[in-house]
């Protein structure tokens, strides 16, 4: 799959591989949701340490709007091809979430297929913003981790959720 | 804190002579906790592991009775910001079913929350190594987190993954730290 406008019922989102000139606006993304972005800012919000984590990831997505200004950005991580597994992360500026939403499935099958995928991973905090839509039916939670961190003062719990490939509803055809 | 001793097993930090002793724990496939090849090929198992990579710590489990070493936990992915902290045991094949990694891993536990600020203790492990922790979902101090199904591949054929976690609360006011204490003051006794 490549990188697409999302779809012709969707103009206002599309999305194409990140390049070293996206990483201020990835590092803004990343500060601006801290901490729900968690492996690039778990280790806190300084510019070495979110560019450092942003670049040890396998694959990175930069979702535009439809004037092409980034909103959003999704990023492939702890590939194992052993294991045909790895983990995807799924973001969106505040307020750019529907945006987000339009592109997702096609972000989920460029992972699943691009990375020639057995299980994707998907982990989240319990009161993140809805980025995938109904993508989040492909996915069954498996681990649930209580009170994991404090996300705006509360404790929260998080989730990893599990997609098959196998089981992954076909692509609708055009 | 050097080492924690009951009367059959010390816990205490690997020396730089422990390396055979440890690489021998973790690529022996009937080893519990054993580290599947991550190349996922035929004869999984075989390649040495990065014994020291990514580790903040190995607890080492000596026998009392021969001082060998007969297991070890490490402490990896400690997550300051969330107060978490992995670890993975292994126990040598000899000691099997006896008891004793069990034990170095209670003993791993009670040094991990002295030794760390963590909240949290977690550890991933193999369906097969489970079988040899059967009772574990049973211990009043440990949350089964969920299970990553088919996880990962050893010797080609898919495994499921388990998760459980220890919380400081739980570790503190649980029936098996108190029973763990009492052991480890006999064994500081017989020291």
């Amino acid at each position: 799959m490549q990188p697409s406008d999302g779809g012709p019922d969707a103009i206002e989102a599309g999305w194409r591989f990140a390049a070293p000139a996206d990483e201020p606006f990835l590092y803004d993304l990343a500060v601006a949701i801290d901490p729900r972005w968690w492996r690039i800012t778990r280790a806190g919000t300084a510019p070495p340490a979110v560019v450092g984590a942003l670049r040890q990831s396998g694959a990175v997505a930069v979702v535009t709007d439809g004037a092409g200004t980034p909103v959003g950005a999704a990023a492939l991580c702890e590939h194992t091809p052993a294991s045909a597994t790895a983990v995807l992360e799924v973001h969106a500026l505040p307020g750019q979430e529907d945006r987000v939403r339009r592109v997702a499935a096609a972000l989920v099958r460029a992972a699943v297929e691009g990375g020639g995928l057995r299980r994707l991973y998907y982990r989240d905090f319990d009161d993140d913003p809805d980025v995938l839509g109904e993508v989040r039916a492909w996915f069954t939670p498996e681990v649930r981790l209580p009170r994991f961190a404090r996300v705006d003062g509360e404790y929260r719990d998080r989730t990893e959720w599990c997609l098959v490939a196998a089981e992954m509803p076909p692509e609708p055809e055009a | 804190m050097t080492a924690i001793r009951t009367p059959r097993v010390v816990l205490r930090a690997a020396r730089a002579a422990d390396e055979a002793a440890l690489v021998g724990l973790l690529t022996d496939p009937a080893a519990l906790g054993a580290v599947p090849d991550p190349t996922g090929g035929p004869g999984a198992i075989s390649r040495p592991p990065p014994v020291w990579q990514q580790t903040l710590a190995i607890q080492v489990v000596e026998r009392v009775a021969t001082g060998e070493v007969i297991g070890a936990c490490r402490l990896y992915d400690v997550d300051p910001r969330a107060g978490i902290g992995w670890f993975d045991v292994h126990g040598a094949p000899a000691v099997h079913g006896r008891g004793h990694a069990f034990e170095g891993c209670l003993l791993f536990l009670e040094w991990g929350f002295r030794t760390w600020d963590l909240r949290w203790l977690c550890v991933h492990t193999l369906r097969t190594n489970l079988l040899q922790f059967a009772s574990i979902e049973s211990l009043d101090c440990v949350q089964h987190l969920g299970t990553l199904r088919e996880r990962v591949i050893v010797d080609g054929v898919p495994e499921d993954v388990d998760v459980f976690g220890v919380s400081r609360e739980a570790w503190y006011a649980g029936t098996l730290r108190r029973r763990l204490l009492a052991t480890i003051a006999r064994g500081s006794a017989g020291a």
